[in-house]
């Protein structure tokens, strides 16, 4: 049984995925090309008594080395040596597939031509003699329809018969004439390379100056490049032609040979129903509510309605955190197990990444169906004018409404939908402008925030929040293009609008699946990683010995008064003893987790039922009902509960203001104060992007102690010279800027495949947050502003910048030469 | 109390977004009490709570810092809201809560 090596080539929307997914089934394996974010899709399966890998090479026009994609194509066939190749063509575009067909065939490798969506052709009218062209060409040529799932047999018989057919295969040439003698120069002097690769072929891409072969001939030829100079001159002064556009042409005009003797088109000029769809998708005025429209249905569908979607999956990942808390090491009054601190927040981290699976999968779903059909490269089409003035491109859509370009969205698939931005620089300031996005769990922190310092004024403030974060996205997008990126490679700006198809259900799943299951494998382990550092972060040094005893203190007082109170009960001696309070307050814990967890009567009786099974006596504590003498006991035992949640929580607080995160926000206070933040609104800023159980609390209980509990929370607002409008303002401000998570900052190094960028993400945010929070916070102070005065300003001169930069005329000379001192 | 407030807000922007939820018990004296939280374990402490009945809000409050809020039951149906923002709402019927 021998091993079969295929690699699968063509232009891209030619169907190639599709005549991939049919062939290689289920098992399917996505990795990268070494050292570029350039998906490599390898299958393998067996069929017949083979074993087939089959890779699936990057869609590409031609094979030069103008993009990554044909790099990656070409550096896939010199490395690894298929051992047959297969074309994909799309038969109702031909003529132009055929391009890269002659292109194949000159690499001296056996090929075999797919010719996919034969039913679209014959729909149009286009009659191919396939059998001709397998004549005319030399190789086996299989009529096929990848969303129909025909062709496949054929397909892998020919593949097989090709590669066992060696001996009798020729290598393929084609006849350049007037350049031949310039090829035959390059060839000789080649002809002592250690590579296996048609020698012919690589003298042909050495004239064509195509940077991949010269960078590996270059290592046994030092002298290759000026050898190709001297050739390609000498070519342009006796014929005066350029050698690598005649080379083009003639290509071209063999794809025309065959197009006139193999090919009939029946129906030429006629309006296809793609020709006919257009008319309205992209007509003048319909296109951009219909782009609209289509957002946000895709934002409805996979942000919102996954977001429900959750409400089902989230008790099941409830049920396993409580699973963790009950086999973990019980507490002791307030002696909690680090073991056990550890386990929940470890469990929370997995939780909150897993809860979004839902979302993601509905959203890929969508992602690949629009991709299918065609209508991603008219979104960019549509799009592209206004984006192109930001440095972004006409697909940087998708992400950016996928980050929240309503009311809120995610910046982690967003970033995840930028890997089909062609243009480099364009995908760069993508994946570093969509965390600017409105991020969904910043709600909350908007709502509190409106709600103590805007009440009247919500609905305002709310849409300057909603609004400004476009605004700032396409600034920074300027920005980052005219300065960081300015030398990153953008792509010649030529784009083709493919002709509408119906995705397959099997594409579309798979896709879908692949993207999620990347999500899991790389997001979730790193962001565990992390999650284990920021605990210890978090915990040491610990608190000091005299709150401990103090703490002791405040238990044992509430111990005492228990004890008196429950004395009356004729259950007294169930809960005399310390041990037995201990027990009872975690039985009471557990129970109201579990509880938490439960959406349905029916499942809160079967937890009642549970735990009455295993401690009866307990149980009547829980659930008194008319039993009076239990009935002392619940209410002590939950106003027990509530003293040690306290105590647990300023426990909480102290360390992390003890942490070394509460020493990080000391230090950061020279900087912050200009933008109103004193240290301990730093601590809360830093412990929110690392603790997830209010670490903090009650920072309050830092500024006032005890005693302003019974004082009026607006009296001791105004003694204690607080927080003003001005200062949530700054705040505010500072939250729309900095990233969201951690998550996403894991996917950005993800997509941008650099630690470098990710640094990038998180710092040049935040620098741009404390500048602009500062900015408004001293000339607010200066100038006397309200809140939301403050706000507006910041509102106006961020919508006013975008529109500037929008409508500036962006033309500039970019022409040079001519005499010098005329 | 303010202060506590934003102090409160600046924790709840947490790490990893998160949803929102509510349970909610009968504590057989003639209160209720609701506890909420987030599912990635944040303190919901300092979210406005309402008890809604149709469609009026008839009794608010902020959930308190064990992230919970007791009041009395009314003598007819309502809705136990949990409010944290758009997309951040919970629901709770009051026919649903049981002791």
């Amino acid at each position: 049984m021998k091993n079969i090596k295929v690699a699968l080539a063509g232009q891209p929307n030619c169907g190639k995925s599709t005549i991939f997914n049919m062939l290689s089934g289920i098992d399917q394996h996505i990795a990268n090309y070494p050292g570029v974010t350039v998906d490599k899709k390898t299958g393998r399966f067996k069929y017949d008594n083979h074993k087939i890998e089959m890779v699936d090479l990057p869609g590409t026009y031609s094979f030069s080395s103008y993009s990554l994609e044909e790099r990656v194509a070409k550096g896939f066939i010199i490395d690894e040596n298929p051992d047959v190749i297969v074309n994909v063509v799309d038969a109702s575009n031909i003529k132009r597939h055929l391009y890269l067909t002659f292109q194949l065939l000159e690499i001296g490798m056996p090929v075999v031509i797919v010719l996919n969506m034969m039913d679209v052709a014959q729909r149009r009218g286009i009659i191919i003699d396939s059998q001709r062209i397998s004549q005319l060409l030399g190789c086996k040529v299989i009529e096929a329809s990848g969303a129909k799932g025909l062709g496949s047999k054929e397909i892998m018989e020919a593949i097989i018969s090709t590669s066992q057919s060696t001996d009798k295969y020729e290598d393929f040439s084609i006849n350049y004439e007037e350049l031949e003698p310039h090829i035959k120069e390059i060839q000789d002097s080649i002809e002592t390379t250690k590579l296996t690769l048609n020698k012919r072929w690589m003298a042909i891409k050495v004239l064509e100056g195509d940077t991949t072969i010269i960078e590996y001939l270059k290592k046994e030829f030092s002298l290759i490049e000026e050898l190709a100079k001297t050739q390609v001159d000498k070519f342009h002064s006796i014929h005066d032609k350029d050698t690598a556009s005649f080379l083009a042409t003639f290509r071209y005009d063999s794809a025309d040979i065959i197009y006139h003797k193999a090919v009939k088109d029946t129906n030429i000029g006629k309006e296809t129903l793609t020709d006919k769809a257009d008319k309205i998708i992209l007509h003048r005025w319909l296109a951009l509510p219909i782009l609209f429209g289509i957002m946000f249905l895709i934002y409805e569908l996979s942000i919102v309605g996954g977001y429900k979607l959750t409400d089902y999956t989230w008790p099941i990942l409830a049920a396993v955190k409580n699973f963790v808390i009950d086999i973990s090491p019980q507490a002791y009054l307030t002696d909690i197990p680090m073991m056990s601190d550890f386990a929940v927040w470890m469990i929370n981290s997995a939780n909150a990444l897993i809860n979004y699976v839902p979302i993601f999968f509905i959203l890929f779903m969508l992602i690949a169906i629009m991709e299918d059909v065609g209508y991603m490269p008219r979104m960019a089409f549509i799009l592209d004018r206004i984006f192109k003035k930001f440095g972004l491109h006409g697909q940087s859509t998708l992400p950016l409404v996928l980050g929240g370009a309503m009311v809120g969205g995610c910046a982690v698939p967003g970033v995840m939908a930028t890997k089909g931005i062609a243009d480099d620089r364009a995908r760069m300031a993508t994946i570093l402008t969509v965390p600017y996005m409105n991020c969904l769990a910043k709600v909350p922190f908007y709502t509190l925030l409106l709600g103590a310092f805007f009440k009247p004024d919500m609905a305002i403030m709310m849409f300057f929040i909603s609004t400004a974060t476009i605004f700032t996205a396409l600034i920074v997008a300027k920005i980052i293009t005219s300065t960081f990126l300015k030398t990153r490679e953008t792509a010649p700006f030529v784009m083709e609008l493919p002709p509408y198809h119906l995705p397959t259900f099997k594409g579309v799943i798979l896709s879908a699946a692949q993207r999620v299951w990347i999500y899991i494998y790389k997001v979730l382990t790193i962001v565990l990683a992390v999650a284990v550092v920021l605990f210890a972060l978090l915990q040491f040094p610990g608190i000091s010995s005299e709150s401990q005893a103090a703490y002791d203190a405040e238990l044992s007082k509430s111990l005492v008064a228990f004890d008196k109170r429950v004395k009356k009960s004729k259950y007294y001696e169930e809960v005399d003893e310390k041990d037995e309070i201990a027990s009872l307050l975690n039985y009471y814990d557990s129970y109201r987790n579990k509880r938490m967890a439960t959406t349905s009567k029916k499942g809160a009786l079967a937890i009642d039922e549970d735990f009455k099974a295993s401690n009866e006596s307990f149980f009547k504590f829980i659930k008194p009902s008319r039993d009076n003498e239990a009935r002392i006991i619940n209410k002590e035992i939950r106003k027990l509960a509530k003293v040690r949640n306290k105590i647990l929580r300023n426990i909480k607080n102290e360390k992390v203001e003890n942490s070394l995160l509460g020493l990080a926000g000391k230090a950061f206070e020279p900087v912050t104060k200009y933008a109103g933040f004193d240290w301990k609104i730093n601590v809360a800023f830093l412990s929110s992007f690392a603790a997830r159980e209010s670490a903090v609390a009650t920072l309050g209980s830092i500024y006032e102690d005890n005693k302003v509990e019974s004082q009026r929370a607006e009296e001791a607002m105004a003694a204690n010279s607080g927080y003003t409008p001005l200062h949530a303002v700054a705040i505010i401000i500072f939250m729309l800027l900095t990233p969201p998570c951690i998550a996403t900052m894991i996917v950005v190094k993800m997509q941008t495949n650099s630690y470098k960028w990710m640094l990038f993400a998180i710092f040049f945010p935040i620098t741009l947050g404390i500048l602009a929070s500062s900015a408004v916070f001293m000339l607010g102070t200066f100038y006397a502003w309200s809140g939301v005065e403050a706000m507006t300003y910041f509102y106006a001169s961020i919508v006013v910048t975008a529109l500037t930069i929008g409508l500036f005329p962006s033309k500039s000379i970019n022409w040079r030469g001519g005499l010098r001192d005329v | 109390m303010k202060k506590i407030i934003l102090s409160l807000a600046l924790l709840s922007g947490s790490l990893f977004a998160h949803s929102a939820i509510m349970s909610c018990f009968d504590n057989g004296d003639g209160t209720v009490t609701c506890e909420g939280g987030f599912s990635d374990g944040s303190s919901a402490s300092g979210v406005n709570f309402k008890l809604e009945q149709d469609g009026k809000a008839v009794f608010e409050a902020k959930m308190s810092e064990d992230s919970e809020v007791t009041f009395k039951k009314p003598s007819s149906g309502y809705t136990a809201v949990f409010d944290a923002g758009e997309g951040h709402q919970v629901f709770v019927k009051g026919s649903d809560i049981t002791e």
